[in-house]
């Protein structure tokens, strides 16, 4: 009685999950960690069928289970999905014995949650996915390059070769569609190289202030669009010119395309703040819905028409080999704040250098 | 009237054809060369002023074939034109004597600037090279001269 008293608490207390199902497939046990797991109580589990908590392709895996049980087959490690009360899908592994119940033969299931574990797979193939992707993007950028100059260098000599009094507007116009797109398809190489180079940052004494101005300077910004500038007091850092310049170009278009529309504000500051620099881009925009928000920096990820959608990637990856991190935050209808933090003594990278 | 004698190394055939085309409707003489032996060759036997070099070509690596043709023409204007730019690239190109690194796709207009500039350096250098020559020998028959006035003067 005691040993039975025992059993019972060890079954009730154990960390897997653990249910008994009789031979018709109901369930007339579960255990403490298998309510948790599921999200269930005791009563709304208790006397119903298991295809009930189980996703459709798992269906026969009971019947599998007994069949195997009975050709005398050690125990089998499978895995399968639950389905909790919220209507989740839930990986667990699972292995079963046979046992006796009433007089028939059951069978005691075991569950493990192994939620972490498929993440981190998933994790793992997406970094094995991303490596995949810039080891083809460098191909390709490098291939690419060579056909790009010899239709520019065509486009020149067609043009040298019509004396201008002979040119027409239309060849003008053609000729123009020519180089322009030829522009375009660099500027589409070079992000493919920057998300895909992995080189370290070249690291040399930056005004961050004067770095925030040269990349406003490149930006053409539309008549509906103001942008203010509120550059702090700030010390200078080692770092890459040609990483954070980047991260700033992006992060100035990235905010005048969410106002394209109705037009807005985006105020850009910089500040010291603790050990790092924090650069923060503000707008006025449509703002990111909350879905999109956790797979901006996470994916290729893109609401545009046109573009890869590795912008923001390329900014996390710059800022990260600096030893720092993008942020953001948004309301959709109100707008979003990026902010870049970058550390001023930069440990990682050597530390800041004393004279420079 | 030639402008100055180019070479041209790639192994795409589209941009040897077209870069060739552009130097010579510009007035340059152009020569091309399709890989790394048939360049360092042409080094050997002709002169160039300047040669335009593809960093990866089908039988050596462009720093390799800049640091033959230092020995072939070490005064020759070195370009590189390459679309696998790479930091570490362009340094070596530098540390193996080019004088330029360019990115593909280039517009021919900005090529051109670079050559005429790299040009004009290479002729400032030689001038004043030349001058620094013209210098010393004046110089020296000034001083030869003063010397000889002395020893005439002691003589008497």
């Amino acid at each position: 009685m005691e040993a039975e008293l025992r059993a019972s608490i060890l079954l009730e207390e154990a960390s897997a999950g653990i249910a008994v199902i009789q031979h018709d497939g109901k369930i007339v046990f579960v255990n403490k960690r298998l309510l948790q797991l599921s999200g269930y109580s005791k009563d709304e589990i208790l006397g119903h069928h298991y295809e009930e908590f189980v996703d459709k392709k798992y269906h026969d895996f009971a019947l599998n289970l007994f069949q195997k049980k009975l050709q005398g087959m050690p125990p089998l490690l499978t895995e399968i999905e639950l389905i909790d009360k919220n209507g989740e899908r839930i990986p667990v592994e699972m292995s079963g014995s046979l046992i006796r119940y009433k007089g028939y033969p059951a069978i005691v299931v075991i569950f493990r949650d192994i939620r972490e574990r498929k993440l981190l797979q998933k994790q793992l193939l997406e970094i094995e996915r991303l490596k995949a992707i810039c080891d083809l993007a460098l191909i390709v950028g490098h291939d690419l390059r060579n056909p790009l100059q010899a239709i520019a260098n065509a486009a020149y000599i067609i043009r040298k070769e019509i004396s201008n009094d002979k040119i027409s507007e239309r060849i003008m116009q053609a000729l123009k569609v020519i180089q322009d797109s030829i522009q375009y398809s660099d500027k589409i190489l070079r992000d493919l190289r920057d998300f895909a180079m992995t080189e370290p940052p070249k690291l040399e004494k930056l005004d961050i202030n004067a770095l925030v101005n040269e990349a406003l300077a490149q930006i053409e910004v539309p008549t509906n669009i103001e942008v203010i500038t509120k550059l702090g007091n700030v010390p200078k850092i080692y770092a890459d010119k040609y990483m954070l310049k980047k991260i700033f170009v992006n992060l100035f278009i990235n905010g005048i395309q969410a106002m394209e529309k109705n037009g807005g504000i985006l105020s850009v500051s910089t500040r010291k703040r603790g050990g790092f620099i924090e650069i923060t881009f503000e707008d006025t925009g449509v703002g990111i819905p909350e879905e999109n928000l956790k797979k901006l920096f996470t994916s290729i990820f893109t609401t545009k028409a046109k573009g890869m959608g590795i912008g923001l990637l390329i900014c996390k990856k710059f800022a990260e080999s600096h030893g720092g991190s993008i942020h953001v935050k948004s309301t959709v209808g109100k707008g979003s704040t990026f902010t870049v933090k970058l550390p001023i003594k930069n440990k990682d990278l050597g530390g800041e250098k004393p004279y420079g | 009237m030639v402008k100055a004698y180019v070479l041209v190394v790639d192994d795409d055939k589209g941009i040897l054809e077209t870069f060739k085309t552009i130097l010579e409707q510009n007035g340059y003489k152009v020569d091309t060369a399709q890989n790394g032996r048939e360049a360092i060759e042409k080094t050997k036997k002709n002169y160039y002023d300047v040669a335009l070099l593809d960093i990866k070509l089908p039988d050596m690596e462009g720093t390799k074939l800049l640091l033959e043709m230092r020995d072939t023409l070490p005064k020759m204007v070195k370009i590189m034109v390459t679309g696998y730019a790479s930091l570490q690239n362009a340094v070596d190109s530098l540390n193996y004597g080019a004088h330029a690194y360019i990115m593909k796709p280039v517009k021919p207009d900005e090529l051109l600037k670079v050559v005429e500039k790299k040009l004009e350096e290479k002729r400032e250098a030689e001038k004043i090279t030349e001058d620094k020559v013209v210098k010393w020998i004046q110089t020296r028959v000034a001083k030869a001269t003063q010397e000889e006035d002395t020893d005439e003067r002691q003589q008497k």
